[in-house]
């Protein structure tokens, strides 16, 4: 077992590498000079190259990779010059808004995606499997920032049941003190049920559309896994040591088919921390991907190569824990892994 | 069970296909008819997507401009017209660009094997670390905003799948006895691969490509929402989006639902047809990654 | 000489069986299954009685509907499939009449089966036990550890070593045999009055088949069970049977005392059977290849004889072509055996033509 994990851990590692060193390039092989950016159009030639030195660009290239990569590891992704502020100091204060924006997200989908696709294959009669079919479809076709516009105009500005688009908390309250940096738990933590309630009113219509996507994708592909699993001889064998057909359905099928979401739901999540782009911006929502956005379009190159590298190690660190969570859950991996 | 009927999926298939699936004909119908509006329209609708007219800014859908005008003034039939030529047409660029790449890369490390097959699976591996979006705003900083930049870099994310597919394919074949047959006459490695490798993979790659079509689209949209897509004044159903957006929430709600209306529209028939498709050629087959 | 009854009789009846003593009654049992190109006739008009500690062998080539109509008896058969017509009688109830909840009492209660391939037969993410523990549970009203240690006693008592410990295993530990072995067990965990094995031991190797053979049949003989045996291999069927029916596209061509049977088979099929086991001897697989020909094709309307197209002595008889043959009563010298021929008790005097 552990040389399974040894080994994928392995795998891991150089794929961050790859993918650091996929954006360093992609990022310095550019044309236009970041100093030049930088110091702006106006600044002379003497400020450039003082600010190039400064900057570290004045180096081989080979070197300014490794330095890049000795300073990430210990946790400096270098310098806003647009913000002001170390981009990993950037990062730890935007992060636990998409953390909370996207578990939320993710979270609704997968419960709402297994719920709706059970029902769907343990009904007999066929209405609600076409309408999960539809439904699902409709999901993966909407624009999801174009979806957020309309549920905003239709539920907050026409009904009033959510707050517009006016990011975590009503203007008029203070965030509650830093615990783990997500909103509603940490209200909760400090007992202002006020601002827990405010929070959890502004989480809603976000967290829903950042749900569309993977609650379709996520559905049908429990959908189709559930169907499978129907099919396996063990469910008939269940079937005739007598138990009912719900029992088994919960007991055997579910469970079962729940594996395969594993690796996709980690999936979704890594993508959702760094793709949540669009719903950020929409809803004002002062997470990591408003902050990409304004980094790309002002074109601060440490910011965005620290965003990548945070969303690769994402992406990697979870379905490294995916694949450990397949080897703790299923017994069959974790035989052939002993 | 007991009985023989067992049929092949081909035979199923194709008994579906001239019987009528209804939802599958249905959604090609509606495809082919966005398309060929999108095509014809903008020759036969008078309005220019640019022409501004002043007096007539932010009307609501009249006689005279069906879809109403937007802050310019702009007919917004004419600009729905040649913003979903733009993104669906990108869009295609997208999936074929992906799937040439892919295969290309693909054959090249299946066929090579080595240090070729280490070096593109490890470049492949490191590309799906970043969501879509990611990758193409990073191709957008390192060249401009525009459409050409956020194409090649949503290619650039959609070719490691195809690679990984005609790769495994190309081992696998290649280990049969009549590649190897074809190999002891003296057929070269580059004949057997186009001439018998390649025809087989070609179902799964178009599947793929109307599986992903949508993505792409959505995608695209996506970056012209943000800013980093197509560029003022060109017209893109995602960039037609943000131009409605302040509007949208104070009553001017045509400028913004039309566009996303499109898209939602094509976008859902592809990923239907794309269901559809699948489930005709591979009955029992999964749905497979489509980002 | 030649006696034609209604296609009702069954062997039981004709040899007067008393009929407290009757288990199982199935009457005009017929299954159908929706096909693109139509209806098929899985089981067709199928009738037999089981008398409790009876054994009785289903036999025929696969396809020929045996598995279909055992699920059809515990009302498991799966969609397209659908049982269209007759009576399931157990006891005085007829299965077919009854709520999907009360036939679940039935099944793993007094009816439990045994299927063909132990591999599949397990869900492979909960522990032997868990699977026995729930099996138990179901029909007893009795507390997990109870249960637990009846489901120990069990894999004892079918020669799993160390049972207690190996109820936290996982199915793909144990290996094949032993899974068939568990299944067997799990199938007597309530003590069924009626076990049906579905080809119990095709799966298996020679060696291990002979010994999961004799574990059933001390098993069913000690809790005093009636067995019904499915399968498309003569061999295993002698000494172990008492009597046997032969099925052939959906029908019960010949239905006889095993001794009756392999003395002197009344249908022309089954002698060929027999004939392939001598041949074959102990070799089972690719048995039944050596009669020429295929069943019919089940989507074709039936017309004749279902079997005159490979039978030897009735292929181009306009007799067999034109009519279906009635199952008749043939009085042998072994007992009363039934044999839908046209030809029954006239065999050897065609043969020798």
């Amino acid at each position: 077992m552990l040389n399974l994990i040894l080994k994928r851990f392995g795998v891991a590692a150089a794929t961050i590498l790859g993918a650091s060193l996929f954006s360093f390039f992609l990022l310095r092989k550019l044309p236009g000079d970041p100093a030049r950016l930088v110091g702006g159009e106006l600044a002379d030639e003497q400020t450039i190259t003082s600010l190039r030195q400064a900057m570290g660009l004045d180096s081989p290239l080979q070197e300014q990779f490794w330095n890049y990569i000795t300073s990430s590891f210990h946790g400096d992704l270098g310098f806003s010059y647009t913000i002001g502020q170390p981009v990993s100091e950037l990062v730890r204060t935007r992060l636990p808004a998409t953390v909370e924006l996207g578990l939320t997200g993710v979270a609704t989908a997968v419960v709402l995606a297994t719920v709706f696709a059970a029902i769907a294959v343990y009904r007999k009669k066929k209405g609600a499997d076409v309408s999960l079919r539809i439904a699902s479809s409709l999901a993966m076709g909407s624009p999801p920032f174009w979806l957020a516009l309309v549920a905003i105009l239709l539920l907050s500005v026409n009904l009033g049941i959510f707050p517009g688009p006016e990011g975590r908390l009503s203007p008029s309250l203070l965030p509650p003190p830093t615990i783990t940096g997500l909103y509603t738990v940490d209200s909760i933590l400090s007992g202002q049920f006020g601002t827990f309630f405010d929070a959890l009113r502004h989480l809603i219509l976000p967290a829903l559309t950042i749900a569309v996507g993977p609650f379709a994708f996520l559905s049908r592909l429990f959908r189709s896994q559930l169907r499978n699993t129907m099919r396996e001889p063990f469910i008939v064998v269940a079937r005739s040591r007598g138990l009912l057909r719900g029992s088994v359905f919960l007991r055997h099928a579910v469970p079962n088919s729940l594996l395969s979401l594993v690796a996709a739901t980690a999936m979704l999540l890594a993508e959702t921390m760094t793709g949540s782009v669009l719903v950020e911006k929409v809803f004002g929502w002062p997470g990591v991907g408003s902050l990409t956005v304004d980094a790309i379009l002002q074109k601060d190159f440490a910011v965005v190569q620290g965003v990548i590298l945070l969303s690769a190690t994402l992406y990697v660190t979870v379905s490294f824990l995916a694949d450990v969570v397949y080897v703790v859950v299923d017994p069959r991996i974790r035989a052939g892994a002993k | 069970m007991a009985v023989a009927v067992a049929e092949a999926p081909i035979t199923v298939a194709r008994r579906r296909i001239v019987k009528g699936d209804k939802v599958l004909v249905g959604a090609l119908g509606g495809l082919a008819l966005i398309a060929l509006i999108v095509i014809v329209g903008p020759f036969v609708w008078h309005y220019d997507a640019n022409a501004t007219e002043l007096t007539a800014q932010l009307s609501a859908p009249s006689a005279e401009h069906p879809l109403g005008t937007d802050n310019l003034g702009r007919d917004l039939l004419a600009r729905v017209l040649t913003g979903a030529r733009t993104s669906l047409g990108a869009g295609a660029v997208v999936v074929i660009a992906g799937a040439v790449l892919g295969s290309v890369t693909g054959l090249l490390a299946g066929a090579l094997g080595g240090m070729v097959d280490t070096v593109l699976t490890w470049l492949t591996n490191s590309i799906l670390c970043f969501p879509s979006i990611m990758l193409a705003m990073a191709v957008v900083m390192a060249l401009k905003p525009g459409i050409p930049a956020v194409v090649i870099g949503l290619s650039i994310h959609s070719f490691p799948w195809y690679m990984r597919t005609i790769r495994g394919e190309v081992m696998r074949i290649a280990a049969l006895d009549f590649v190897k047959s074809t190999n002891a006459i003296g057929a070269s490695q580059g004949r057997i691969l186009f001439r018998h490798i390649f025809p087989h993979l070609v179902s799964t790659i178009v599947l793929q490509m109307a599986a992903v079509f949508g993505a792409a689209v959505l995608s695209l949209a996506a970056m012209g929402f943000l800013g980093m897509g197509a560029q003022p004044p060109e017209a893109e159903l995602g960039a037609m989006i943000t131009e409605g957006q302040q509007f949208f929430l104070t009553g001017q709600w045509w400028m913004a639902a039309f566009p996303g209306l499109v898209l939602l529209i094509a976008v859902t028939l592809t990923t239907v047809i794309a269901d559809r498709a699948r489930e005709l050629l591979d009955p029992r087959g999964e749905y497979i990654v489509a980002d | 000489m030649t006696e034609s009854n209604a296609s009702t009789m069954t062997i039981d009846a004709a040899n007067a069986a008393p009929e407290r003593d009757t288990l199982l009654d199935v009457r005009g049992l017929r299954t159908e299954f929706q096909t693109a190109r139509g209806r098929v006739a899985a089981v067709r008009d199928v009738s037999f009685t089981i008398r409790r500690r009876q054994r009785l062998a289903i036999v025929g080539e696969s396809g020929s509907g045996k598995s279909a109509m055992a699920m059809s008896i515990v009302g498991l058969i799966q969609p397209p499939g659908r049982v269209t017509a007759g009576e399931i009688r157990l006891g005085g109830t007829n299965l077919r009449e009854l709520s999907d909840r009360k036939l679940s009492e039935v099944r793993g209660g007094r009816i439990s089966l045994v299927f063909q391939d132990p591999m599949s037969a397990f869900d492979p993410i909960r522990t032997i036990g868990s699977q026995m523990i729930e099996s138990i549970r179901v029909h007893q009203s009795v507390s997990k550890r109870m249960a637990r240690r009846q489901a120990a006693d069990l894999l004892g008592e079918v020669g799993v070593t160390d049972a207690s410990s190996r109820l936290s295993d996982y199915p793909h530990q144990y290996s094949g045999g032993m899974r068939q072995r568990v299944l067997i067990a799990m199938a007597l965990a309530n003590s069924p009055e009626l076990v049906i094995a579905d080809e119990p031991t095709t799966a298996l190797d020679v060696t291990t088949q002979a010994q999961v053979l004799e574990l059933l049949d001390r098993l069913v003989t000690d809790r005093g069970a009636a067995l019904m045996l499915i399968t498309h291999n003569l061999g295993i069927v002698a000494g172990f049977c008492d009597s046997v029916k032969v099925m052939y596209a959906g029908q019960l061509i010949e239905e006889s005392e095993s001794r009756a049977l392999f003395a002197s088979a009344a249908h022309p099929y089954s002698r060929e059977l027999l004939k392939c086991v001598l041949r074959t001897d102990r070799r089972q697989e690719g048995l039944l290849s050596t009669i020429p020909g295929t069943l019919p094709d089940p989507t074709q309307p039936f017309k004749g004889c279902s079997f005159e197209p490979r039978c030897p002595l009735g292929k181009g008889n306009p007799l067999c072509q034109g009519v279906e043959p009635p199952l008749a009563t043939v009085q042998g010298p072994h007992g009363v055996q039934l044999a839908k021929c046209h030809f029954a008790g006239q065999l050897e005097l065609k043969e020798d033509q």
